[in-house]
């Protein structure tokens, strides 16, 4: 059994993650904070139902996305967001060319549709694994994967100017 | 005959291959099969880089955690119940107002911010002194840069006060934003590794006279104000250091830099 301070700890750990991951849902820093906000909220009320501490990571996101399918069914259809890449606000950036790259990056992963940009964001910069994403969405292991493949598919051809090699004829 | 039914690669193997998460042999498959089909392996090269350039921006947004996701916030909060969720919304937005120079800084828990208290530097200090994750923007090796940044939005010359003769050695500092405009905080620890804030912004409404000296909820904040500025260091109340280095720095920032009018 953790305690307080050190289950605080475990989860003030992931709060930067939650936010990152709250701006590629949201797309909008303001949102985004209140969602992080009540999803902690939720998440010290639902801490014995974190089996595995090890886990907090994937189930602070789940709580988190969670709250937001129950914002987003509240706010359906509500104005324009904020340029993922404004949001994300990259700060000081390695060089200029680098800054370039990632605000590409970021407009074109704001592009995507929502299914597939949460899979590319959970898989390939929060590191989640496969089956972790699949349980906290709620699908099956399959349709993660080819989310993922489309997702990844799209981006590219965004970022290319619309190339397209599709790993689907993979065999 | 075995080597010819393996398993063919599919789109499930090369998403695990662009993420490295292949076992040795099958990411050696995978390799193979790539090197007979260049178009996909380019596609793998190019998903490899965007995942990498992804990893690299989301990296660079590791602000602090605002005051109002502090789970002892969150929970203080909670607890009194004194707060709608309006109100801490309202202060949440504050706070990321200012985002792009340092996160804004509302203390909520002080709701009557007083320019003439200095009461943002004992919020600093509560907030930043002790953040395990990233207390300062810029680190004591930037020294002429923080310097030049902060006097930049401050509007003064800030000479960043070296301490050592009080035993407080400089470990850098931020940018903030307060009610009377952007902030300056330095952060310095002692060998107890007790640490304090020099903090220094524009002067807005009334202003006393002279030293002052406040001690609440263990934090001492000694600050006064010239012309233009206001200056307060902050601390653990009680302590030796924060006299000592609150001396010297108001002897350098006396009739330096800030032209009273």
């Amino acid at each position: 059994m953790l305690s307080r301070s050190d289950r605080d700890a475990a989860i003030e750990a992931h709060i930067p993650a939650m936010r990152r991951f709250a701006l590629t849902l949201t797309r909008d820093r303001q949102r985004a904070d209140d969602l992080v906000h009540d999803a902690l909220v939720s998440a010290l009320g639902h801490w014995a139902s974190l089996r595995r501490p090890q886990r907090a990571k994937s189930w602070l996101f789940a709580i988190l996305y969670r709250t937001f399918l129950g914002d987003a069914r509240r706010e359906r259809g509500e104005g324009a967001r904020q340029p993922l890449e404004e949001a994300m606000e990259i700060g000081v950036p390695a060089s200029q060319d680098m800054a370039v790259a990632q605000s590409e990056a970021l407009r074109a992963l704001a592009l995507l549709p929502e299914d597939q940009r949460i899979v590319v964001w959970l898989v390939g910069v929060e590191d989640l694994a496969y089956s972790e994403v699949a349980v906290m969405l709620g699908l099956p292991l399959g349709t993660v994967m080819s989310r993922l493949a489309r997702g990844r598919e799209r981006l590219r051809s965004i970022l290319d100017g619309g190339n397209v090699v599709s790993m689907r004829k993979a065999k | 005959m075995s080597r010819n039914r393996r398993k063919a690669i599919g789109e499930d193997d090369i998403q695990a291959f662009i993420d490295g998460r292949l076992d040795g042999a099958r990411a050696a498959e995978v390799e193979a099969w790539l090197a007979a089909h260049p178009a996909q392996a380019q596609a793998v090269e190019a998903d490899r880089r965007i995942a990498q350039t992804l990893r690299s921006a989301a990296a660079q947004q590791l602000e602090p955690i605002p005051a109002a996701l502090r789970l002892s916030e969150l929970r203080q909060r909670s607890a009194s119940g004194k707060q709608s969720f309006a109100r801490i919304a309202a202060a949440m937005l504050l706070i990321v107002v200012g985002a792009s120079s340092g996160w804004g800084l509302r203390a909520y828990w002080e709701p009557r911010s007083d320019a003439g208290t200095m009461a943002d530097a004992t919020a600093a200090w509560r907030i930043f002194a002790n953040d395990a994750v990233q207390p300062v923007e810029l680190t004591a090796e930037k020294r002429v840069q923080l310097a030049a940044w902060i006097g930049g939005h401050v509007g003064r010359a800030i000479d960043i006060p070296d301490l050592g003769g009080a035993g407080l050695r400089f470990l850098g500092g931020r940018l903030l934003s307060a009610d009377a405009g952007p902030a300056g905080m330095f952060l310095y620890e002692d060998a107890e590794r007790q640490r304090y804030i020099f903090y220094v912004r524009p002067t807005s409404g009334e202003r006393p006279e002279g030293l002052q000296i406040r001690v609440r909820d263990g934090v001492e904040t000694r600050f006064w104000f010239d012309g233009r500025h206001g200056y307060a260091l902050a601390g653990p109340a009680g302590s030796p250091r924060l006299l000592q280095a609150a001396d010297a720095v108001r002897r350098a920032y006396t009739n330096s830099g800030s032209r009273a009018k």
